[in-house]
């Protein structure tokens, strides 16, 4: 009878061609249903172990015993107001963003037309973010999930996580610190497009992110904005739905006044926030006023203005890596000694035993991440010296890895003698005598 | 993070689509063709007996034709790419070629004794064997088969020729190694990860170690193979997580991956890929041994340049681009570094 | 004897009372070998329904790999969690992967082997040697009662944390055997191999020693409880299989028992019998170091399922040599040279694993061994054809269902056969190792032999089981359209790995030289569909033919063999007094009063 159906059902008219993805209509990014979670501070105990196979949520687990907030969206459902505020969210994420089918950033008919046209010099065409997802859907769903939250089926049993691009922030990112032309800090360390294209193309070794070098290139572009599609339409819900559900001081003051006004409460919160990061003297009374009705959607709006701002800023901000002295002359043992030097002020705290004993930690994503074990050639974000000089000189903000302060003496040449030090102590046989012995302990690896 | 419990309650999904299927298709309605026979004969079958063994006729001779068919019109064996892949093709040829005889003459007599007139009196004589045919049927596949052992034992020879790591003196011998070109391809969960040795330098002492331990100027790339036309290419195969296999159809190569050996394996690259006016013809890579969910994804490509020079010109871009020290619109990855791409 | 004596087994030396055993005595844990092949059969019938809906689910993946199929998840409510309408109705590579994996297990472990050797073995066995019973009556019932362990494990395991295995039926270590040590079933190598392949494991031990203890079983049966008169070179083909298939199983099976245990051992308590020396990685995780090597398990487990491979063959080949003889009523051609044969095909099944081996990573002078061995498994398959169709060849050929179904045996047997010995020539097998062309034989002796030869055995032995006759009509349909379609689902598989399609691909079409051959595989899926639908009809046959089925007479297809003796259904004890022998079991034909001669018949 099942069978039956199967064959006798599909009388439909379309056309099959070879390797065309159809995506169902009927398919919308769900709304988000697993918790948020916001590591304003570095949590105090370091997580014991990395999560087992099969049940990466056992970190979260871990923070909510130290004390870290972990909201959930499920629990709007204990609030009167909660249903209300959650389908104003949907809707303004359906409306902005599209279905899986039809993806886009921001609606034509949008009352911020500055929106449309930011989408459009950022590469976010609805034409274009289409093929994405049909590429997306064939070759990364089962990793990063429909919405990009890196929890498909395959996930839970890879170490590290697929990335879980709703908060906006990626780990091997090239832009140098800025500010905004408001004057403000950016939300939160943004990539450049070109670092999405490189961690497509490459690969991250090491993980199980593998390479698409071997996508044609228009794709490699499509999945590139696609992926950014996922991370704005990911941040404007998170934002919208953390003002929902975070106890801050000042909401619960807010909300004392009157239980009975919490939604207002919360969304004056949340347009707070979204007018802050626009214009620091901004009068929530005042704009509450001549917006009247629809505050959370008019935040939303705000709020996706200012995202796309901040990525189009940061493709504008790349780190200029200051010219390394040495050229293309084969290292010094000097410059491996002034590297080792650097290395053991800045960097051996938590590579300790230079990455070998390095401690575990928590990410931003409430995950668990350990330092990178420097003496074996795996570099995940890129083995160039210039990858590696974008993580010296940027950090990896969501892991906490700071940059290096190399404020004394002459920068360029501490730079590069840090990256050539790096790039040497996988192989012993380049090593000095006394460094080989430092760091190996003297028996080959 | 965590997997999402599914869709919110405020918002339904609705039904996805049902699968589309092109009924004009000649692979859907042929199947249903084929039933409608099937059942014909069925009903065709109360009147006489002589329609099963049309049926089993149709069905051996659709077998050969649709085989003959496929071969015709290339669904068959991929263009090979080198001497050595010729080789394999032509012993596939010769067990296709006596393989078929036995297959003919076995289907035909079977059609025949279904179709052959009743034994007068409807009663068959009870003949319970002939020591002579016996004999004969058992000397002459007996022949044909040792026909077919010995004629692959060179070629079996040829491919596996000094890739045993094993400790018996008769196999790879690192310090002998003759090889055009070195890399290591280690398989993992789920690519490809390829090292080169350097050919311009000298080559490393002792290629099994130099397998497990990378060295400074080893060149890396992820799921391209690259040699050249003529060379000889001494893959050193290996993983750290699960059993992969690497599989080249277009040399008849496949050589599994162990975790905790390194294999050392002989390829003979004889033809280039690239045509004359500089288009590829597309040689890939895929996995022949389950590895986990997303074994079918590990898709590499194989490049072999017309000349030494070409691949030489390859490597030094690669080591280029491997040691660059600031990004630009030629030494960085493919994709340009300015923001907003053409659409 | 007396003829009025109950009909039940008595010792011969001193007379005790049975109690009559109740309904539970009689139909569930029956010492009765018909009860227990009976009991073995509706099992079987089963779990062919189980694997034959997992094999639908993998055609339509490959088939149409970016099609949503969400639509399955209302007919199957269990599937919603695992093809959810937010990945777009798509099931996950991981998914994928349990697919044929647990189609694979469940057929071989629980559909094939029970039925050939479970469900005719215990039934015929006795009755075609003249025998009251098994040796070992209790013995038997618990081999039947071992295999229910073995079905809960494997169907519980599709509802644990992980879901049931994915590593392959092979089960190929590390990526099965990897463990973290840290408490957990689950496995960082993949999602697929923690609690579900423990389970796998487990299911794989307990069936194999109710296949070790079935086997005893016959042997002993054979060797020591046939009929006065029944010499060994008297009993049909089907005995001489059985009890061939039976040494098989008792020499070949410890081999995999010790592998499920050591790597169950692997798993479960840490040891690294199959973890080479510098452990495995998995991203960040990391097993520690091991000492073993993955090999090992590779060589314990084909020295188990080579032979397995002929054990799911040899008794196929044996029923069909015998339906052949009763309905071409002309004797088998070359019955010593079949014995011979299928002893030769035992014997060298067992220096042949290396074969499945060639790429592993193995010396390969012993794979140069190994490839004699396996060309020469090839003759005494061949001579055997050759028999056959010289037991048909100038015969009066009665085409009943079981006819033709032993017919087709016959023919798909010769394809079969035909393609391993592209495999067995290891510089060709080095292009198809893994791809289709692997898929294709093994489908070509397994759907389009064997089970070839279970439809006729079954539509054959029915009467004598049930004491009614399967549907005539219904089951020449049933032949006719599994015919046609099993060789449209299965034949077009020969040239996808010809072309180099490998196996166990959840989405071909990401690679070129795979694009022109998706076509093929959207034929095998729509004809593999119809193949699913047509199986409901031999089903139906089969269910409604053990109610209303015509009531069969005792021999109904004048058979000369011992079990046509007994009446249809026989009672418990079988024969009214035991029968004695006069000679062989194929004395059909000739000039006679009737055309056949059973072998009770004295001169």
């Amino acid at each position: 009878m099942a069978w039956l159906s199967v064959t006798g059902l599909a009388v439909t008219g379309g056309i099959l061609g070879c390797g065309v993805v159809e995506i169902p209509d009927g398919v919308v990014y769900p709304l988000r249903s697993n918790p948020l979670i916001n590591l304003e501070k570095a949590p105090a105990t370091a997580p014991p172990a990395f999560p087992p196979p099969g049940k990466p949520e056992v970190s979260l687990r871990w923070l909510a015993d130290q004390g870290v907030a972990i909201l959930n969206p499920a629990d709007l459902d204990s609030h009167e107001w909660g249903k209300a505020w959650r389908d104003e969210v949907n809707t303004f994420l359906i409306g902005q963003f599209g279905t899986p089918a039809k993806p886009r950033v921001g609606n034509e008919g949008s009352a911020a037309a500055a929106i449309g046209k930011l989408s459009t010099s950022l590469n976010l065409a609805p034409a274009v973010l289409e093929r994405g997802s049909k590429q997306y859907r064939r070759l990364c769903l089962h990793c990063h999930g429909l919405g990009g939250e890196g929890a498909g089926a395959t996930s839970g049993w890879l170490n590290p996580l697929p990335r879980d691009f709703r908060q906006g922030e990626f780990k091997f990112i090239s832009t140098a610190e800025h500010k905004l032309e408001t004057g403000n800090q950016p939300l939160k360390a943004r990539p450049r497009r070109v670092d999405i294209l490189r961690t497509l193309h490459q690969g991250l070794d090491g993980t199980s992110m593998p390479s698409f070098a071997l996508l044609a290139e228009e794709d490699i572009q499509a999945l590139a904005s696609y992926t950014l599609h996922l991370s704005i339409r990911g941040e404007v819900e998170y934002w919208a739905l953390y003002y929902a559900l975070r106890q801050d001081t000042e909401t619960i003051k807010a909300i004392e006044k009157d239980p009975k006004k919490e939604a207002q409460a919360r969304t004056a919160r949340f347009l707070a926030g979204a007018l802050e990061w626009e214009d620091p003297e901004a009068d929530v009374e005042d704009f509450v006023a001549k917006t009247k009705d629809k505050l959370l959607t008019a935040g939303m709006e705000k709020l996706l203005d200012r995202l796309l701002r901040e990525y189009a800023a940061a493709d504008k901000n790349p780190i200029q890596p200051m010219a390394d002295p040495y050229g293309d002359a084969p290292t010094t043992s000097q410059s491996l000694a002034n590297g080792l030097k650097i290395f053991q002020v800045q960097c051996v705290n938590c590579h300790a035993g230079y990455g070998r004993q390095s401690a575990l930690r928590f990410d931003n994503w409430g995950g668990v991440v350990r330092p990178a074990n420097l003496t074996t050639p795996v570099y995940k974000g890129g083995r160039r010296p210039v990858d590696l000089y974008y993580r010296i000189f940027r950090g990896i903000p969501p892991c906490g890895m700071p940059k290096a302060n190399l404020q004394d003496g002459d920068p360029a040449r501490q730079a590069w003698d840090l990256v050539r030090f790096l790039l040497a102590i996988p192989y012993p046989e380049t090593l000095p005598p006394e460094i080989r012995q430092q760091i190996h302990g003297g028996a080959k690896q | 993070m965590l997997l999402d419990k599914g869709p919110s309650a405020a918002v339904e999904a609705t039904e996805p689509a049902v699968l589309h299927f092109n009924w004009s298709a000649s692979e859907h309605w042929i199947p249903l063709a084929l039933t409608a026979v099937a059942f014909f004969t069925w009903l065709l079958a109360t009147r006489s007996n002589k329609f099963w063994a049309a049926l089993i006729g149709l069905n051996a001779a659709t077998v050969a034709g649709y085989t003959a068919w496929c071969a015709y019109n290339h669904l068959w064996l991929p263009e090979t790419a080198n001497d050595l892949g010729a080789e394999v093709d032509g012993l596939f040829n010769l067990v296709l070629f006596l393989t078929s005889i036995f297959y003919f003459i076995t289907q035909a007599v079977l059609i025949y004794t279904m179709v052959q007139k009743p034994p007068a009196n409807g009663r068959a004589k009870p003949v319970h064997g002939n020591h002579t045919l016996e004999i004969a049927w058992m000397l002459v596949p007996a022949f044909f088969l040792a026909v077919i052992a010995i004629a692959q034992l060179p070629t079996w020879a040829k491919m596996k020729g000094q890739t045993s790591d094993s400790s018996i003196p008769v196999g790879y011998d690192p310090t002998t190694d003759s090889s055009d070109l070195l890399v290591t391809v280690t398989g993992k969960q789920w690519e490809w990860r390829m090292r080169y040795a350097d050919p311009a330098k000298a080559k490393p002492t002792n290629p099994l170690l130099w397998a497990s331990t990378p060295a400074t100027d080893d060149v890396h790339a992820v799921n391209e193979l690259h040699s050249w036309q003529g060379a000889k290419v001494r893959l050193m195969l290996r993983t750290t997580d699960v059993i992969h296999s690497f599989f080249m159809p277009q040399f008849r190569f496949k050589q599994d991956m162990l975790p905790g050996k390194t294999i050392p394996a002989l390829l003979r690259t004889d033809k280039t890929n690239i045509n004359s006016d500089g288009t590829e013809r597309c040689w890939e890579i895929a996995c022949a041994e389950l590895c986990g969910g997303n074994h079918y994804r590990m898709r590499g490509k194989v490049v072999v340049h017309a000349t030494r020079e070409d691949f030489m010109r390859w490597l030094s871009e690669t080591k280029t681009k491997q040691t660059a020290r600031k990004d630009s619109l030629a030494a960085a990855t493919k994709p340009s570094d300015t923001p907003a791409g053409k659409e | 004897m007396s003829q009025t004596t109950p009909l039940y087994q008595e010792s011969s030396d001193h007379a005790h009372k049975h109690h009559q055993p109740g309904f539970i005595g009689r139909y569930i844990f029956s010492t009765d070998h018909k009860v227990i092949g009976i009991q073995y059969l509706f099992s079987s019938l089963l779990f062919l329904l189980v694997g034959g809906g997992l094999a639908l689910l993998v055609r339509l993946q490959v088939g149409y790999p970016d099609q949503s199929i969400g639509i399955l998840t209302r007919l199957i409510p269990g599937l919603a969690s695992q093809i959810p309408s937010e990945w777009g109705g798509r099931m996950s590579p991981e998914f994928y992967t349990m697919l044929f994996t647990m189609h694979a297990t469940v057929m071989i472990f629980l559909v094939i082997i029970p039925w050939l050797t479970g469900a005719f073995g215990n039934f015929l066995i006795p009755l075609m040697i003249g025998a009251r019973d098994m040796a070992f009556p209790i013995l038997n019932m618990l081999s039947y009662w071992f295999m229910w362990p073995a079905f809960g494990l494997l169907m519980a395991s599709f509802f644990v944390d992980g879901g049931a295995s994915g590593v392959g039926w092979t089960a190929y270590p590390t990526i099965s055997s990897a463990d973290l040590i840290d408490g957990s079933y689950n496995s960082p190598a993949a999602r697929h191999a923690g609690l579900g392949q423990t389970l796998w494991l487990l299911a794989v031990f307990f069936s194999g020693v109710s296949s070790m203890m079935g086997s005893v079983n016959y042997i002993t049966t054979v060797l020591h409880m046939r009929a006065p008169g029944m010499s060994l070179l008297r009993m049909p083909l089907t005995v001489w299989s059985l009890f061939i298939t039976a040494i098989l199983q008792a020499v070949a099976l410890p081999a995999l028992t010790v592998a499920a245990l050591m790597q169950l051992s692997d798993k479960i308590l840490g040891t690294v019998f199959f973890l080479p020396p510098g452990g495995a990685q998995f991203g960040a995780w990391s097993t520690g170091a091991g000492g073993g090597q993955p090999l090992l398990w590779q060589h314990l487990f084909w020295f188990y399922s080579h032979p397995a491979v002929y054990i799911m063959l040899l008794p196929a080949m044996g029923m069909v040599s015998d339906i052949l003889a009763v309905f071409a009523r002309k004797p088998l051609f070359g019955y010593r040279p079949m014995v011979y044969s299928m002893s030769a095909i035992a014997g060298l099944g067992f220096i042949v694993w290396g074969h499945h081996m060639f790429q592993s990573g193995m010396d390969p002078r012993l794979g140069a061994g190994f490839m004699l061995a396996t060309i020469f498994i090839a003759l005494p398959s061949a001579v055997k054809t050759f028999n056959w169709l010289a037991t048909l060849w100038a015969a009066n050929i009665r085409f009943t269902t079981a006819m033709l179904n032993a017919m087709a045996f016959v023919s798909m047997f010769v394809i079969g056969g035909l393609s391993g010995i592209f495999m067995a020539v290891t510089p060709v097998d080095v292009q198809i190792h893994d791809t289709y062309f692997i898929v294709a034989h093994i489908h070509y002796v397994l759907f389009l032999s064997t089970l070839f030869g279970l439809f006729a055995a079954t539509q054959f032995w029915f009467p004598k089981m049930f004491g009614r006759m399967m549907s005539e009509p219904l089951g020449k349909l049933h032949f006719a359209l599994t015919f046609i379609l099993a060789n449209c689902t299965f034949y077009p598989m020969h040239i996808l790995g010809i072309g180099g399609h490998p196996r166990r691909y959840f989405d071909p079409t990401l690679y070129e030289f795979l694009q022109p051959f998706q076509s093929l595989n959207r034929f095998m899926t729509i004809s593999a569909m119809l193949l699913g639908l047509a199986q409901l009809i031999f089903l139906a046959n089969f269910i409604f033919s053990v109610f209303f089925g015509k009531k069969a007479t005792q021999n109904p297809w004048d058979s000369n063999t011992l079990e046509w003796q007994a009446p249809s259904p026989p009672p418990h004890g079988n024969f009214e007094s035991i029968p004695v022998v006069y000679r062989g079991p194929y004395e059909y034909g000739g000039d006679g009063a009737t055309d056949h001669t059973p072998q009770t018949a004295s001169a």
